[in-house]
């Protein structure tokens, strides 16, 4: 199975970063990739994930990620965020839809 | 009786008249603040690290409902929550305090109940030291909470619970805990107040998606409602039996649906899946549409999910949209809010009269037998009569086990609060604590806990409470001296192979509740089974029927395991 990326935004609260792990690991799917850029505000979280079997699909794994409380948004194009300082790794990825 | 001084169980008083003065610590902030929620009363057991709340809650309006075990205080929370449609509220201490409560909170978020749960910490300075009676319960929870906090600074704790009761009960509900350090909970307070309570709307549903589920209804031949436990939690259910009675559309209901519809209504084929009706299993792996309302496609509902309904489209309400395409592929999904949702749907009755004579004959050809061998008393007969007998304000409190399913295929709902079962978890020692929280939330009901001699064993403390607060519950104990469930799949797929499910040296349950100062009976024979029902419902203060039952006696029907509904063995 391929390793699929997922660029999430979510508030930096206690426990936020643990919580949005845990999940993608109890449903399934295994964490290849992280990146974290340094932020002043909301976090961006690029994660490689893979599924453990053919039954998981990475829509339903965006969709359970996105009710998370804190979660800003969800994609599966990196996108950057507008008040970030503006990590390395940042300056040459576009904006999602 | 033991002359216990009963407590007053007057309600509290209301927010307006509770103590005005200003709280000073942030203990007594956070009982401000559950009182602005509108929360009257709270489970739990103190302990060191949350001493500080347990000390503002005299004289605070709030009412304290003291259990003799944490999970019990979870339990009560959530059924509280389940009879009320409010939050359920219970709180802990640190360390096992917080651990205890594990399973009920488990219990709220598989079940999707609203619940806050407050657990003391120990001090902040003390966290990650392996500090006496702390552990990481909010690591702990994070798989089993909506969501959770850590309260760093008091000036915080006004939003932090606001935010817990608006998540805990927006969209689909759930548990929420605060972790409440104690060196937070005892600092002084100088400006920060309660919060308003702000609950999110439910999502709307778009238009389009409706118009192409109106379009599909149209076009089926062989539709039928599958009914979840979203539609009571999305406050559906006047818009779900509108639009039923007036489509004629062949119901269905998950564990957690039932109640949706009245037992009784025309149109409803009883539960599916692993326990349910051969009429309902039938309809379903028939139907070429099924209209999935607040459900998720639950193993124990579907059966093997490849043979489950495999003629039919499916049209997907729910409040979720993660549990549309999580299991079961939607052909159309209508995400957001669901009452909005069945209001929308054109209410008439559709031209499918030979689906609904298949459906009636279905029914009349599989309906359940009462007249079961032998002298005994049988369950079913048992649970169906006494559901009538108590009539509309009827409340089962299930624990876990065979006499569950009796209690889901047997007995008469007429509303969906009436059914409090631990159906995602299956968490045995649920009945005793559920039936407490029920019946506090709702004096006038006959609530009645349904239980085994195996699961009463895991919260039997909680008799002791019944008696201390007066609590008019009724418990019916079917007692077979076995883990029945377990010996029942024991003899069906394990070849007999009879393995640590014998409970021959139970105590006398009548005996052990009249110690904790419960009046209690024991029957046996089926000419006792009306005497005890009456019995039951004509006594005033908590009573235990202790009710002897065959020991071989099993479930039927059954879907065996990695079988398709079809395939139901039914005796």
């Amino acid at each position: 199975m391929n390793t699929q990326t997922l660029s999430v935004e979510l508030q930096p609260a206690e426990g936020a970063v643990l919580r949005l792990i845990g999940l993608v690991e109890r449903r399934g799917f295994e964490v290849r990739s992280i990146n974290l850029p340094a932020s002043t505000g909301s976090l961006r979280l690029d994660l490689g994930v893979r599924a453990r079997d053919t039954a998981r699909t990475i829509e339903t794994l965006h969709r359970q990620i996105k009710r998370l409380s804190g979660v800003c948004r969800v994609s599966e194009t990196p996108f950057t965020l507008t008040n970030s300082q503006g990590g390395g790794d940042e300056q040459n990825q576009h904006k999602s839809a | 009786m033991n002359a216990i001084p009963k407590p007053d169980l007057a309600p509290p008083a209301a927010p307006d008249s509770a103590p005005k003065g200003a709280p000073k610590t942030g203990a007594e902030l956070v009982v401000a603040c559950l009182r602005a929620q509108g929360v009257e009363m709270v489970f739990g057991y103190p302990g060191g690290a949350i001493m500080p709340l347990y000390d503002a809650i005299p004289g605070s309006g709030l009412k304290h409902i003291l259990v003799r075990h944490e999970q019990a205080a979870a339990f009560a929370a959530d059924a509280y929550a389940r009879a009320t449609g409010k939050a359920g509220v219970c709180l802990a201490t640190s360390g096992p305090g917080a651990t205890n409560l594990l399973t009920g909170i488990a219990n709220a978020f598989m079940d999707s109940v609203p619940m806050i749960a407050i657990t003391g910490q120990v001090p902040s300075s003390l966290i990650g030291t392996d500090a006496f009676q702390e552990v990481d319960i909010f690591g702990m929870t994070m798989p089993v909470v909506k969501h959770s906090f850590l309260v760093r600074k008091a000036e915080d704790i006004p939003d932090i619970i606001a935010q817990a009761f608006a998540i805990a009960t927006s969209g689909r509900p759930g548990p929420v805990l605060i972790d409440l350090p104690k060196d937070i909970a005892q600092s002084p307070i100088t400006k920060a107040r309660p919060a308003p309570r702000a609950k999110a709307a439910p999502k709307p549903y778009t238009a389009e998606a409706l118009a192409d589920a109106i379009a599909m209804i149209g076009q089926a031949k062989r539709p039928v409602l599958y009914v979840g436990g979203g539609v009571a939690k999305a406050g559906a259910v006047e818009a779900l039996r509108r639009y039923n009675m007036l489509a004629g559309i062949p119901a269905v209901a998950t564990l957690t649906g039932l109640g949706a519809l009245p037992t009784n209504s025309k149109d409803f084929y009883g539960m599916l899946g692993m326990h349910g009706s051969k009429a309902a299993n039938t309809l379903v792996q028939e139907a070429d549409l099924l209209l999935v309302c607040g459900a998720r496609f639950d193993d124990r509902a579907t059966g093997k999910p490849d043979a489950f309904a495999p003629h039919a489209k499916i049209i997907h309400f729910d409040c979720d949209p993660a549990e549309i395409g999580k299991l079961r592929a939607a052909d159309i999904a209508v995400p957001g809010d669901l009452k909005a949702a069945l209001e929308g749907l054109p209410a008439h009755i559709l031209d499918i009269s030979p689906w609904r004579e298949r459906a009636r004959n279905l029914g009349q050809k599989h309906a359940f037998d009462y007249n079961a061998p032998g002298a005994g008393i049988f369950a079913p007969a048992f649970l169906k009569r006494l559901s009538e007998a108590a009539g509309d304000n009827f409340v089962a409190a299930c624990d876990v086990g065979q006499h569950q399913m009796w209690v889901a295929q047997h007995c008469r709902f007429s509303r969906p609060e009436a059914h409090l079962t631990s159906a995602g978890l299956g968490a045995m020692g649920y009945g005793i604590p559920a039936g407490m929280g029920a019946k506090l939330a709702r004096p006038d009901d006959c609530v009645v806990t349904i239980t085994g001699d195996g699961s009463i064993m895991m919260n039997i403390q909680e008799l002791a409470t019944l008696r201390r607060y007066g609590i008019n519950l009724k418990i019916v104990l079917f007692d077979n001296a076995t883990l029945g469930l377990v010996r029942q799949w024991q003899e069906l797929f394990y070849e007999g192979n009879f393995s640590e499910i014998d409970l021959y040296d139970n105590p006398d349950f009548a005996d052990v509740a009249r110690a904790f100062g419960i009046e209690a009976f024991t029957v046996s024979r089926r000419e006792q089974m009306d005497g005890a029902i009456a019995r039951l419902l004509a006594t005033t203060g908590p009573v235990l029927a202790h009710v002897h039952i065959n020991p071989r006696e099993n479930v039927w029907p059954l879907v065996p395991p990695g079988k398709s509904n079809i395939d139901m063995m039914e005796h």
